[in-house]
């Protein structure tokens, strides 16, 4: 009688034990990805944000930022001319705008990207004047930078 | 010298009395109130929570050794002083001190229930502080050795490692031996 008994509280508590290392995997499973509770759960460039790990605003560099647009043509008035200048971007649009862009295809990503307006109206401006192009239109450049394509695309995918 | 109404005769076994029982008791705490000292070892985790953007984030709390010392005066031995190195050795490594009161209260001849509490800090490479609370069950080997389980909740409040508009709690066990020395 004392060895049923022993026998069937022995169960019972492997059986405890056993619910107590499953739930303890799942919890250590579902960890994998991007929650986080403290910030040395998330990898050295990022920090958890209300329970996401995410990178760094200040670390965002300047050099992945200011990638080189290449050619922004159609928006300086359909002219023609190119317009080659260095526009600041926001990396985490362009990262999302080429993910849902580009698909393999090469060449020219079609997508509309937020760049700076200043600085495209001041490069749209000097070279609009090199090109003796005085009609340019340096708002619209603002609005819709059109095909984005070599160096923002490169520095995206890379 | 006359000592009030008493007789003379009385006078001197009474003080010889009194300085005797005096001496006996001072002599008997001093010799009584020995340190005793013990070493824990312990290996713990548990479940971490942190508020999230909807609900509360869980991770499983990084895996955790206790080195320790253990003090207590042999006329209270159910009051102890502890403190232990901490050191997380899953996913990251990192180093704190933990300090904790301990109150023991025997259950039966070999099992001792200990509620505890105290404060926690990490160190390296980030900071983290809080207060923890907590129990143990201690169960008795050997005189000088026993099995050691406790159940711990640690708040960490402040620190580098904590991020901005909330604190980090943990549901932690552990196991570990204590050895008196």
């Amino acid at each position: 009688m004392k060895g049923v008994r022993r026998t069937v509280r022995s169960s019972g508590f492997a059986r405890v034990a056993f619910l107590v290392i499953l739930e303890v995997s799942l919890w250590s499973v579902s960890a994998c990805g991007d929650s986080c509770v403290r910030h040395s759960d998330c990898p050295g460039d990022q920090e958890c944000v209300v329970g996401v790990c995410t990178i760094l605003a200040s670390e965002a560099s300047v050099g992945d930022a200011s990638q080189e647009a290449g050619s922004i043509d159609g928006a300086a008035g359909g002219e023609g001319g190119v317009v080659d200048a260095t526009v600041l971007v926001d990396s985490a649009v362009v990262d999302s705008a080429v993910d849902g862009a580009a698909g393999g295809e090469g060449g020219v990503v079609d997508a509309t990207v937020l760049v700076d307006s200043a600085v495209v109206d001041s490069a749209v401006d000097a070279a609009a004047t090199d090109a003796g192009l005085n009609d340019a239109t340096p708002s619209d450049a603002s609005s819709d930078a059109g095909a984005v394509d070599g160096g923002a695309a490169d520095s995206a995918a890379s | 010298m006359q000592f009030g109404t008493l007789p003379r005769v009385f006078i001197r076994p009474s003080v010889f009395v009194f300085a005797l029982i005096v001496q006996c008791m001072l002599s008997s705490e001093v010799l009584a109130q020995q340190r005793r000292f013990g070493v824990t070892f312990d290996s713990g985790s548990g479940i971490s929570m942190a508020s999230g953007q909807e609900d509360v984030v869980t991770r499983r709390t990084p895996i955790f050794l206790d080195a320790g010392v253990r003090t207590f005066v042999d006329t209270r031995p159910e009051l102890a002083y502890a403190g232990a190195l901490r050191v997380e050795v899953d996913g990251r490594a990192s180093v704190g001190v933990v300090a904790r009161v301990e109150y023991s209260v025997p259950l039966t001849r070999s099992l001792t229930f200990r509620p505890q509490g105290g404060l926690n800090l990490f160190l390296a490479p980030f900071s983290m502080f809080g207060p923890e609370l907590g129990f143990a069950l201690r169960l008795a080997l050997d005189p000088k050795a026993a099995l050691v389980a406790r159940g711990l909740i640690d708040g960490y409040l402040w620190g580098s490692d904590v991020p901005d508009d909330t604190a980090v709690v943990m549901i932690n066990g552990t196991l570990g031996l204590e050895l008196l020395l």
